[in-house]
């Protein structure tokens, strides 16, 4: 899966305020929190606006000056490459959450997040020619004419 | 595969008028992270949960006095309760949004869609889609042997 956006990162004794800065400026939804410059988790921009607001918000120096480390979620599975696009989508529902980690080799990571999901999955459709205009009448069966493309692809290639 | 399989039918709603602090209490209590604003039961706009904490945090407003529509974005672009899932996808793509509401032929909200219900959709086809061709090659496989 290709990464299409920036990955910003920030250190979990960063602010809050930092954290907001980052998402705003990059026009993003999630950072990717550090320790000692390795992942540890993601903060995203609806942990933050839960962070200022608890049934009151707090103030805004205070909440500018709270650390990253208290909204960091750092129980979600890492994407590897072995992870199917179905898992992450699994994942992603399970945790609730719009974007994982990602991870290959020591020092290689990223995030991937639902942008760049829905990506891949169009490309499959695409790579198999899959006409628009079935989509575009929206009451089509995606699945048996997909299929039947892909059957004749793999029939076609003799596999 | 109709959209309104997939779009939340649960939709949260305020007037134009509402106070930001009122619209963050809206999203607490019931859990979501965009509230649509109306008027008359049609869409004028949305704010959702970063909208407060970048346009208004970040911009310093006062949550007390500043409505949601002055801060919303407007106008709503609604996805059609008879939209196919490219055309929501085109629809989010050129609008740049995350989140829409559907509405139905009087304009009416009937729902909201977001990308992870269509990455959900989506998902749950190839599911489908990759168990058919798993069990189709099987099928081959056992009658060429």
């Amino acid at each position: 899966m290709k990464k299409l956006g920036p990955i910003v990162t920030i250190d979990k004794n960063a602010s809050c305020g930092e954290a907001l800065e980052l998402m705003s400026k990059n026009h993003i939804h999630h950072l990717i929190v550090t320790e000692n410059n390795d992942p540890i988790g993601l903060v995203s921009d609806r942990d933050v606006f839960f962070r200022w607001f608890r049934g009151n918000f707090l103030s805004r120096i205070e909440f500018e000056q709270s650390p990253v480390h208290y909204l960091v979620r750092t129980h979600l599975p890492f994407i590897t490459e072995k992870t199917t696009l179905l898992e992450v989508s699994e994942w992603m529902q399970k945790y609730g959450t719009s974007a994982l980690l990602s991870k290959s080799g020591k020092n290689n990571w990223g995030i991937v997040t639902e942008t760049d999901l829905l990506i891949s999955l169009i490309g499959i459709l695409k790579k198999f020619d899959f006409p628009r205009s079935l989509w575009l009448e929206g009451q089509q069966e995606l699945s048996s004419l997909l299929v039947q493309r892909i059957i004749e692809s793999l029939v076609q290639a003799g596999l | 595969m109709a959209i309104s399989q997939y779009m939340e039918a649960k939709v949260i709603s305020c007037p134009p008028s509402t106070t930001l602090k009122e619209s963050a209490r809206l999203m607490k209590a019931n859990n979501v992270g965009t509230v649509i604003v109306q008027r008359n039961g049609k869409p004028e706009g949305m704010i959702t949960d970063r909208d407060l904490a970048v346009k208004a945090l970040a911009n310093g407003k006062d949550i007390n006095n500043t409505t949601v529509s002055e801060i919303m974005s407007k106008p709503a672009v609604t996805a059609s309760i008879k939209d196919g899932v490219y055309e929501v996808i085109a629809k989010m793509k050129k609008s740049k949004i995350r989140r829409m509401p559907v509405v139905n032929a009087a304009g009416k909200v009937v729902g909201i869609i977001s990308f992870g219900d269509i990455v959900g959709l989506l998902s749950d086809e190839f599911n489908d889609l990759s168990q058919a061709v798993l069990s189709h090659k099987g099928h081959l496989a056992h009658k060429a042997a």
